[in-house]
């Protein structure tokens, strides 16, 4: 999901993890993060990405490069133990 | 090491290939317009081109747009995951672009940021989709055979119900010119935008559209209404398509 921290980000994530889903989401701050998983039972994943940083038009390939990177190797190196009631 | 769910499982070394976790649908919501920043309103020709708009394309437009890029390999599917999905009738991956329904097939007048923004990720999931179902019938190993692109239309939803902004806030930065052009104009338009309000739809609904558009419209069902619900989530996705409606003004 991405904007977790937008207004109706929060309510959709809960939702989609009572429905049995693992869910992935980017938040735009480090603060949101602790916010998000503890409101979570442990299936939600917050990784932060500001959707708000401009770069040189040079260099746009490059924006979400973070989250991308951390999103693609949790992808690859995750399992799930069971999954929620 | 891998990182287990739920995350206070410690991680585990020697995970059965059968637990690992897969990318099973992308929601956007930053395509929603946001309060970060806050979408300039008033004429196009007073829109900063330089700073404002490209702040807003790129938050609404242009991200999420790259993350689709970057996580669109991992919705393709391997041989043995597509005879597993058609041998459970599993429903199909998706992505998902929530959009501003007035602004995306409207437009109104003194909001061209937020309708120039939504209109082109519209145009971008149309193509994107046709992308994808072309691929389907041309791609031997059927690897996006089981992805949709779906769009959202959202109109006002409980939280997230727009706030009028103020003339004088919103015109201070106009030339005289302007002013004298569109300053009548723009003060009905607010005007009208104060008295006529939408009752906002319950944030619920806008939840459950979504969870259905990612579940094929198979959640929170009990095992014996099993196929009845199979039914009604296929007859649901084929009336919705690739399009789904939700909130107060939604069909705009």
């Amino acid at each position: 999901v991405l904007g977790g921290d937008t207004p109706l980000g929060i309510a959709l994530i809960l939702d989609l993890e009572k429905n049995g889903y693992i869910v992935i989401t980017s938040v735009s701050t480090p603060e949101a993060v602790d916010e998000i998983e503890q409101q979570s039972h442990g299936y939600v994943r917050a990784i932060v990405l500001d959707p708000t940083e401009v770069c040189p038009v040079a260099s746009c390939p490059r924006i979400s490069t973070n989250f991308l990177y951390n999103s693609q190797r949790l992808f690859r190196t995750s399992s799930a133990r069971f999954r929620p009631p | 090491m891998n990182r287990r769910f739920p995350l206070t499982t410690t991680g585990d070394p020697h995970s059965n290939p059968s637990t690992q976790i897969y990318l099973y649908s992308i929601v956007s919501l930053f395509t929603l317009p946001t309060s970060s920043p806050t979408p300039p309103c008033g004429p196009l020709e007073t829109i900063g081109m330089q700073d404002d708009y490209p702040a807003y394309l790129q938050t609404t437009h242009i991200t999420p747009l790259q993350v689709v890029q970057g996580l669109l390999p991992f919705l393709r599917t391997s041989p043995a995951r597509a005879r597993d999905a058609v041998a459970n009738n599993a429903p199909k991956k998706s992505i998902i672009f929530c959009l501003p329904a007035t602004d995306a097939h409207v437009g109104l007048p003194f909001a061209s940021v937020q309708a120039m923004s939504a209109a082109a990720t519209l145009r971008g999931a149309e193509v994107l989709r046709r992308e994808i179902r072309l691929a389907a019938l041309t791609d031997e190993t059927h690897s996006m055979r089981h992805v949709k692109v779906v769009t959202v239309d959202v109109g006002s939803i409980g939280t997230m119900s727009e706030k009028v902004p103020s003339l004088e806030h919103s015109t201070i930065d106009w030339t005289a010119s302007e002013r004298a052009a569109y300053q009548a104009a723009f003060a009905s338009v607010l005007e009208g935008q104060r008295q006529l309000r939408r009752k906002p739809t319950d944030v619920s609904k806008f939840v459950r559209t979504v969870v259905d558009v990612v579940s094929g419209g198979r959640v929170g069902a009990p095992q014996r209404f099993e196929q009845v619900d199979l039914v009604l989530g296929r007859i649901r996705e084929f009336i919705w398509g690739d399009r789904a409606v939700v909130g107060a003004g939604g069909m705009s």
